[in-house]
């Protein structure tokens, strides 16, 4: 489960800079069809001053919804659409070795902020698959916050981890 | 560039010391619950300088294929978790053979339970040296004050993910 085959072949759409209040960032937007024949975005939010790549997935159908990260799609088709996912994050990690992660496993209907149960699904996958050697793994579970700091550029930027703490604190914790 | 550094070849020489130990530990005890008084076959003092001989080569073997800077990468940070979760449990096993209280043994089994003692030593340091590397991973890089994040130990990752899958990273 979660090998680099088992995911679907994706595709790039569109890469711009994004403005949202004093928040600047890249987004990459990218597609792919999973077995139900459903189309899926994977949008992954590049901040540059950090290396750090948020990402974030919807399906396609959901693209106008506000709770597009929330609705939940019931075609049972997980662990293709994450590996997916996860086969992006490595598009990014050949591009740019010191690049950190990041996600939001976000809350369903009737369900708290607290550890959602999309985070410990992604947190389970997460320990899989990238050891403790070239990341480092922490954990906002108030926010189900997930944070993969790369340990070669923590290493060079002794201020790194408090930087995307004071970041995430402003964007999303106090907004 | 340099060779990934190998447990291969210590793992294989704790295991088999450790099992030789777990033997004789099992065969001493045995005869000790059977009567208070160990009764010593002739053949037995003929036996001890080859067994003296065998811990001590073992001993050696463990020292000499351990490897001298135990640094960890991505390429044998597996091999390395599952030493040592391997050796903690073999020192755990092992541990009896240090509360034998040897004043009140014959002399011939002092000298055979004192080389597995010293066996048993050099398996918990080499446990103690990888416990060591592994301790680095969770270095601390700082945080706000009050810390948002709260880092995931390396000992908890690893408890947490089936062990037979290999990493991706």
């Amino acid at each position: 489960m979660f090998s680099k085959n088992e995911g679907y072949p994706f595709c790039p759409r569109v890469s711009r800079k994004e403005c949202d209040g004093d928040l600047y960032f890249r987004r990459h937007t990218f597609s792919f069809k999973s077995k139900s024949r459903q189309a899926y975005i994977v949008e992954v939010d590049e901040f540059e001053e950090f290396q750090l790549y948020v990402v974030k997935f919807y399906l396609k159908a959901h693209r106008y919804s506000k709770r597009k990260f929330q609705l939940l799609t019931k075609l049972n088709e997980p662990a293709g659409i994450i590996t997916t996912c996860i086969n992006i994050m490595a598009h990014f990690y050949e591009k740019n070795p010191y690049c950190s992660f990041g996600f939001i496993g976000m809350n369903s209907e009737n369900e708290t902020e607290y550890a959602t149960k999309r985070y410990r699904v992604y947190q389970k996958v997460m320990c899989r698959l990238f050891s403790p050697v070239q990341f480092l793994h922490f954990e906002y579970r108030p926010k189900s916050a997930y944070l993969l700091l790369n340990r070669d550029y923590a290493e060079t930027h002794s201020n790194l981890m408090s930087d995307i703490e004071q970041f995430f604190n402003k964007h999303y914790i106090l907004s | 560039m340099y060779a990934p550094i190998s447990l291969d070849d210590f793992t294989q020489d704790s295991n088999m010391s450790a099992r030789i130990m777990l033997g004789a530990q099992k065969r001493f005890l045995k005869k000790q619950q059977a009567s208070d008084k160990i009764i010593i076959a002739p053949s037995f003092y003929l036996a001890v300088i080859p067994i003296v001989l065998l811990l001590i080569y073992f001993r050696r073997r463990l020292n000499r294929n351990f490897p001298k800077t135990l640094q960890i990468d991505s390429a044998n940070y597996h091999q390395v978790r599952s030493a040592f979760d391997q050796l903690n449990f073999t020192v755990h096993q092992l541990q009896q053979i240090k509360n034998i209280n040897l004043q009140q043994l014959p002399w011939i089994i002092r000298i055979i339970l004192n080389q597995m003692r010293k066996l048993v030593g050099t398996l918990e340091t080499s446990k103690d040296r990888i416990h060591n590397a592994l301790t680095l991973l969770d270095e601390d890089f700082g945080h706000v004050s009050p810390p948002i994040f709260s880092q995931i130990k390396e000992a908890d990752l690893w408890a947490d993910r089936p062990v037979a899958y290999p990493y991706r990273y």
